[in-house]
C-alpha cells in the first residue's frame, strides 16, 4: 500500500491533517491510518491482529468523521493500532474494511499523542472530477 | 489571520465590534504583545463566531490564554439566557470538567528532598497514566458508575478516598446539580468503567511543588499556605466518560439545530434551546461527566496520598494533606449574574476558563467565602504555577471567569522537532524538576519551551483585575502519561 497522503495541518493546542487521494477507498484508508500514525509511529507495529470494521451515517462528511472516530474508539478502548486498512466496501453512507494491526505496547512502539475525539471544526470532504481531499481537527 | 476591527477599550482588553450576524461583540483580555499572536491565528474569528449563539448575552468573551480550539476558542467565556438560549457541547468541550485541584501538606522541601526521586515513583506506580489507563480502583459495575455519576464526590469520600470537608473545597461541593446517569450513553457508560482514578495523557499531569512566592499574605495566610511548603497539583478530567458525551450531544444536536431554527458559522459549535429536550439531556449528562471528573481528582489525590505515605514512611498527620481548592476549566453551570442592572439566570460556557467568583458569593462555602473563590492556573511543567482568587470585578466583567493556563506556543510537531538531539529529563533536572512519563512523544510535547510564560498570562488577569495573584508555585517533580 502507498504511504498516506497526508500533511498535517499546523493548529497550536490540536492536531489535525489533510488528506488528498485518487478515491474515495484511498481516502478513508489513508485518513484512518493517518489517525494512527499520529498517536503512534507506525514503524515496529506488526500486522499481529485482523479486524474488520463496519460503520454507517448519512452523507459524506458524517461517514468520514463517525469512521475515523471509530477507529479512535478502538485505539482508546483496546490499545488497538492499524497498519493496513483495507476498504471492502464503501458508498456515501457506509463503510466496511479490514484492519491489520496490534495492541500498543508501551515498550516497543513509540507513543506519540494520545487524541482524544474527533471534532467537527472546519470538516470537510470534496471530491473534484475524481480528486479526494479532506480535512479534519482532532482534540488532542 | 481575519481582519478584524479591533478596538483597545482598556490596558488590557479588546473589543471586537459586531458585525454580520454577531448577537453581541467580542471581547479580549491581552496585552499588546499577546495580541500580536492572538491576530495570528483564527482564535478572534472563533470568539465572533460565538458571538452567533442564539440567547449570547452581553459579550462572547476570552481569556488571556485565548488560543485557536475547534468551535469555540480555547480561553472562551459565554453566557447564555437560561430560558431563550442555546447549550453548545462545544462550548464545554469534549473533556467535561477538565480542572484542576491545589493540595496543601505540611512538609517542606528539606523533608522531601532526598526522597524525592522515590516519591516521584511511588506516585507514578500509584497513579495509572498515559492512553488505556485503567484499575486504579476495582472496575466499577454499570449500577454503581451510576451512582457516582450521580453523587460525585460525595462517593468517592464515603468509599474512604479523602475525607468529608474536602466538598467545601470544590466548585459546586464536587456534586453538579441535574446529573441524570439516564441521560449518559451505554457507550460513555462502558468508556467510565475502569479509568476512575487514572490521569490520562496530553497536557494532564500530577505535581508535587514547593511555594515560591506569595503575592497576598493575608489571603495566603487564611489558606494556610506558606513559603517553602510542599504542595500537590492535579490536572486531569473526565476520560472517556466524558469525551463520549460530548460526542454523543453534537451529533444529537447536530441533527437537532435544523427543527429549531438555528444556524452557527461552525458545526462545532452546534446547540440547542436550553429548554430542549435535547438540551435538557445534554445538561444531566454534562452533569454525570462532570461529577465523574470530580470523583476522578479526588480517588488521584488519595492515591498521591498513600504514595507520599510510602515513599517517606511519615503517618497521615505528619503529611497533613489537605485540599485547598478545586476547579473546573471546561463546563457549562447555570449561574446568576447582572446584566444591564438587572439580575438574570444565565447558562455560562467556560471553555478553557476558570470561575472566579469574588468575596461573599453565596457560591463559595462559607469558610472561604471573605477571601474570595481560589482559582488554580497551571503552567507548563518546568516553571511555575499560580494560586489566584475571584474579584467583584470579575463579576462585574467577566461572568466571574478568567483564564485557566499558559496556552501552547509551538505545534505539537514544531515541539517535537525541538527536541531532537536533546536530553529533555537532563534540561528539566537543570530545572530543578525530576520527571516521570509513559510516553516520549507527548513529554517532548509538553516541555516548557513549548508554552507560553504562565505569569505573563497571570499578569494581565490580575492587572485587568479579575483575578488577584496569591501564591506561585514551582514544580519539583512531575507525573505525566
Amino acid at each position: 500500500m502507498a504511504e498516506p497522503r497526508f500533511r498535517e495541518i499546523e493548529h497550536t493546542a490540536d492536531l489535525g491533517i489533510e488528506v488528498e487521494a485518487d478515491s474515495a477507498v484511498e481516502l478513508f484508508s489513508c485518513a484512518g491510518l493517518a489517525l494512527f500514525s499520529l498517536m503512534v509511529r507506525p514503524e515496529g507495529v506488526k500486522a499481529r491482529d485482523v479486524r474488520e470494521e463496519t460503520v454507517s451515517a448519512q452523507g459524506w462528511e458524517n461517514l468520514f468523521h463517525a469512521w475515523l472516530s471509530h477507529l479512535l474508539h478502538r485505539f482508546l478502548q483496546d490499545g488497538f493500532i492499524a497498519v493496513t486498512i483495507t476498504v471492502l466496501e464503501l458508498d456515501e453512507t457506509h463503510i466496511h474494511a479490514r484492519c491489520t494491526g496490534e495492541k500498543l505496547d508501551y515498550e516497543r512502539h513509540d507513543f506519540e499523542t494520545e487524541i482524544k475525539a474527533v471534532t467537527y471544526h472546519q470538516l470537510s470532504v470534496k471530491n473534484e472530477n475524481d480528486h479526494w481531499t479532506a480535512r479534519v481537527i482532532f482534540d488532542v | 489571520m481575519t481582519d478584524f476591527k479591533l478596538r483597545q477599550i482598556q490596558d488590557y482588553l479588546w473589543e471586537i465590534p459586531k458585525r454580520g450576524n454577531m448577537r453581541v461583540p467580542g471581547r479580549v483580555y491581552a496585552s499588546r504583545e499577546m495580541m500580536n499572536d492572538i491576530q495570528k491565528d483564527a482564535s478572534l474569528e472563533q470568539v465572533a463566531n460565538v458571538a452567533h449563539l442564539p440567547g449570547i448575552v452581553g459579550y462572547s468573551l476570552a481569556m488571556p490564554d485565548i488560543h485557536w480550539g475547534y468551535g469555540f476558542p480555547i480561553g472562551g467565556v459565554a453566557a447564555v439566557d437560561a430560558d431563550e438560549g442555546a447549550i453548545s457541547p462545544g462550548g464545554v468541550g469534549y473533556d467535561v470538567n477538565c480542572g484542576v485541584r491545589l493540595v496543601a501538606t505540611k512538609l517542606s522541601e528539606s523533608d522531601i528532598q532526598k526522597r524525592l526521586p522515590a516519591l516521584a515513583d511511588s506516585l507514578f506506580a500509584s497513579i495509572p497514566c498515559g492512553v488505556g489507563a485503567e484499575g486504579a480502583i476495582p472496575k466499577l459495575s454499570k449500577t454503581e458508575e451510576k451512582k457516582l455519576a450521580s453523587e460525585g464526590v460525595r462517593w468517592a469520600i464515603a468509599r474512604g478516598y479523602g475525607r468529608v470537608e474536602d466538598a467545601d473545597h470544590i466548585e459546586e461541593n464536587g456534586c453538579l446539580a441535574g446529573a441524570d446517569p439516564d441521560a449518559l450513553t451505554e457507550d460513555a457508560l462502558s468508556r467510565g468503567l475502569t479509568q476512575v482514578g487514572t490521569l490520562g495523557s496530553g497536557n494532564h499531569f500530577l505535581e508535587v511543588d514547593r511555594i515560591e512566592e506569595i503575592y497576598d499574605e493575608k489571603v495566603a495566610a487564611a489558606l494556610g499556605l506558606a513559603v517553602g511548603q510542599i504542595a500537590i497539583i492535579i490536572h486531569s478530567g473526565s476520560r472517556g466518560l466524558g469525551h463520549q458525551t460530548c460526542e454523543d450531544a453534537l451529533k444529537v444536536m447536530g441533527k437537532a439545530m435544523e427543527k429549531y431554527h438555528i444556524a452557527v458559522p461552525d458545526r462545532q459549535l452546534a446547540c440547542a434551546p436550553v429548554s430542549s429536550p435535547e438540551g435538557q439531556k445534554y445538561l444531566a449528562a454534562m452533569a454525570c461527566a462532570a461529577n465523574y471528573a470530580w470523583v476522578n481528582r479526588q480517588v488521584m489525590m488519595s492515591l498521591a496520598e498513600d504514595a507520599f505515605l510510602k515513599a517517606l514512611q511519615i503517618s497521615p498527620r505528619e503529611l497533613g494533606m489537605r485540599l485547598i481548592y478545586d476547579v473546573c476549566h471546561n463546563i457549562a453551570k447555570p449561574e446568576t449574574h447582572e446584566i444591564d442592572g438587572t439580575a438574570r439566570k444565565v447558562w455560562v460556557h467556560r471553555k478553557g476558563a476558570t470561575r472566579a467568583f469574588g468575596p461573599g458569593h453565596p457560591a463559595i462555602s462559607a469558610l472561604l467565602r471573605p477571601l474570595g473563590q481560589p482559582v488554580l492556573i497551571p503552567g507548563d511543567m518546568g516553571r511555575y504555577s499560580f494560586l489566584l482568587v475571584g474579584t467583584d470585578e470579575a463579576m462585574r466583567e467577566t461572568f466571574g471567569s478568567t483564564c485557566h493556563g499558559a496556552g501552547r506556543l509551538m505545534s505539537r510537531a514544531q515541539a517535537k522537532k525541538a527536541a531532537r538531539g536533546r536530553d529533555l529529563d537532563h534540561e528539566l533536572g537543570k530545572a530543578g524538576v525530576i520527571a516521570r512519563y509513559r510516553g516520549k512523544g507527548t513529554f517532548a510535547e509538553e516541555m516548557p519551551y513549548a508554552y507560553k510564560d504562565v505569569a505573563d498570562v497571570v499578569d494581565v488577569v490580575d492587572r485587568a483585575g479579575i483575578s488577584k495573584k496569591v501564591v506561585k508555585l514551582k514544580p519539583l517533580a512531575v507525573i505525566k502519561g
